[in-house]
């Protein structure tokens, strides 16, 4: 069933322009980012480092949770238009199954957006004649990435369950994000879920995370994915939709 | 109906729509963001106190507010194609007097996020006790430059929001042109007058000089840029007759 769930959700979306924005952040930073780092290569020396922390350090905390943020609210709107909601929870679907298909959908998006930005710093990277190979942890970062995205997009698809609103849930991230990077630079970041793209993708470049951190920092994104899931289903299983 | 009319339309349609409450956190967090940044200050950071908040919040403005703009501004539309209601609107209101009443009522709010943040930069200065006088001059140009890209960016999102039903291309418009702006301000001023955004940056009255030898920031107010100032008005002004002309001639 809940594969079903998933392929219903992707077909929701496929003529959404939701790729295109997600695609194009990277590209964007990507571009922007090697720019910068070829225009100030004598202050930024650490190589294949400075260069990641120019193509991640913005958009880890203001636009990619932002951009989430527009993702969830795109796939909530759906249910919030006209009579869906009734609609849906006629559906012999349990509401698990609802949620986890969102869910699941957004993670894909989000691994993929991942992905795509490891490929874009090794070919930039190239370009921008570095030398050797990209750093063996960039996996690692993409990985950690993956998951607090993943806890953003949880976090944010209940925001957009709970509120009408399209916009409101979007403005909600972009606070976050102003937060998130407040509370990482204060050494707080795993107590707060925007924090954790940033944290996870070591955007900084000089290590957030130690190699003793990873599992709270796993233990943390377990956490903001796990909660709102409960949240949302004891929410869906309570709330008179009509 | 008259311009006024509408506008106090447009207010009543938000009563329960609570726009302001979008300004007010958003415009909370950059204080607070402010108020952080400035917790541990020596006597020469003191005294480039006004300098420094104001440089902070111009870098901050060319992330956040485009982004709040497009939350705000597709709210105000997204009023009307949720309800089906410009067909019935455009039988008893101008479709150019809503056009404008929408803009009028995006730019009231942005606006009180400007004159909020001046509030902010001088509640900290009497607090932290800023140790240079007020930069009087600095403040309206600021107020003036600031409202002025925002106005230019809510221009461009409205006309974007009215014309789709989809609300996701103005909220990714917004986050986009945010993204742009922030790091077109690591560019030449060529490029950062190609990017909307940037002007925050171009437009402020206060530049920073990173001194990596002795590794501290001084800022520093610049003559004020006439030809940017200029070029974005001009800008604001074909897109406003652009966009209007746009939706009146829209059948709905």
């Amino acid at each position: 069933m809940l594969f079903a769930v998933v392929k219903t959700e992707i077909l929701k979306l496929r003529r959404a322009p939701v790729w295109i924005a997600f695609f194009t952040l990277p590209l964007l930073a990507s571009v922007m980012g090697t720019f910068n780092y070829l225009q100030n290569i004598s202050i930024l020396t650490k190589e294949w480092h400075s260069l990641w922390t120019q193509h991640t350090i913005f958009s880890s905390f203001f636009f990619l949770p932002s951009l989430i943020g527009v993702l969830s609210a795109y796939q909530w709107r759906l249910e919030h238009r006209e009579n869906n909601w009734n609609s849906l929870m006629t559906f012999p679907v349990s509401v698990q199954t609802i949620f986890t298909g969102k869910l699941i959908v957004s993670s894909g998006l989000v691994i993929l957006t991942q992905m795509l930005t490891g490929l874009l710093f090794i070919a930039w990277g190239k370009y921008a004649g570095l030398p050797g190979t990209a750093p063996a942890e960039l996996p690692h970062w993409l990985l950690l990435g993956a998951f607090a995205g993943i806890s953003i997009a949880s976090v944010q698809l209940t925001f957009s369950m709970t509120i009408k609103s399209f916009a409101i849930p979007v403005g909600i991230a972009l606070m976050g994000g102003i937060i998130g990077l407040a509370m990482a630079s204060s050494g707080r970041g795993l107590f707060f879920p925007y924090s954790l793209l940033a944290l996870g993708m070591n955007a900084n470049g000089r290590g957030y995370l130690t190699a003793q951190d990873t599992l709270p920092f796993l233990v943390s994104c377990a956490v903001f994915t796990g909660l709102p899931v409960l949240f949302a289903v004891h929410w869906l299983k309570k709330k008179d939709v009509a | 109906m008259n311009a006024m009319k509408a506008l106090k339309l447009e207010f009543y349609k938000a009563r329960r729509k609570r726009y302001w409450l979008i300004a007010a956190a958003i415009s909370a967090v950059q204080a607070l963001w402010l108020i952080w940044g400035l917790r541990n200050m020596d006597a020469s950071q003191l005294a480039q106190g006004y300098l420094h908040s104001l440089y902070q919040f111009a870098v901050l403005n060319s992330i956040v507010l485009p982004v709040m703009t497009g939350v705000l501004v597709s709210r105000m539309c997204d009023i009307e194609h949720k309800g089906s209601a410009l067909r019935t609107l455009f039988t008893m209101q101008p479709s150019g007097s809503l056009f404008d009443a929408k803009f009028f009522c995006a730019g009231i709010h942005l606006a009180a996020v400007v004159g909020f943040q001046i509030a902010t930069i001088l509640m900290v200065g009497q607090i932290k006790g800023f140790s240079t006088p007020k930069p009087a001059g600095a403040l309206v140009w600021y107020f003036g430059s600031q409202l002025l890209c925002s106005l230019f960016l809510a221009l461009f999102l409205q006309i974007l929001a009215l014309r789709h039903i989809n609300q996701f291309i103005p909220l990714s418009a917004g986050l986009i042109t945010g993204f742009l702006g922030l790091m077109a301000m690591f560019f030449p001023e060529g490029v950062m007058r190609l990017v909307p955004s940037a002007y925050y940056g171009l437009l402020s009255p206060v530049h920073m000089d990173w001194n990596r030898a002795a590794r501290t920031v001084s800022y520093y107010q610049v003559p004020f840029p006439i030809m940017d100032c200029m070029l974005l008005t001009a800008a604001l002004v074909i897109l406003y007759w652009f966009g209007r002309k746009q939706f009146m001639k829209r059948e709905v």
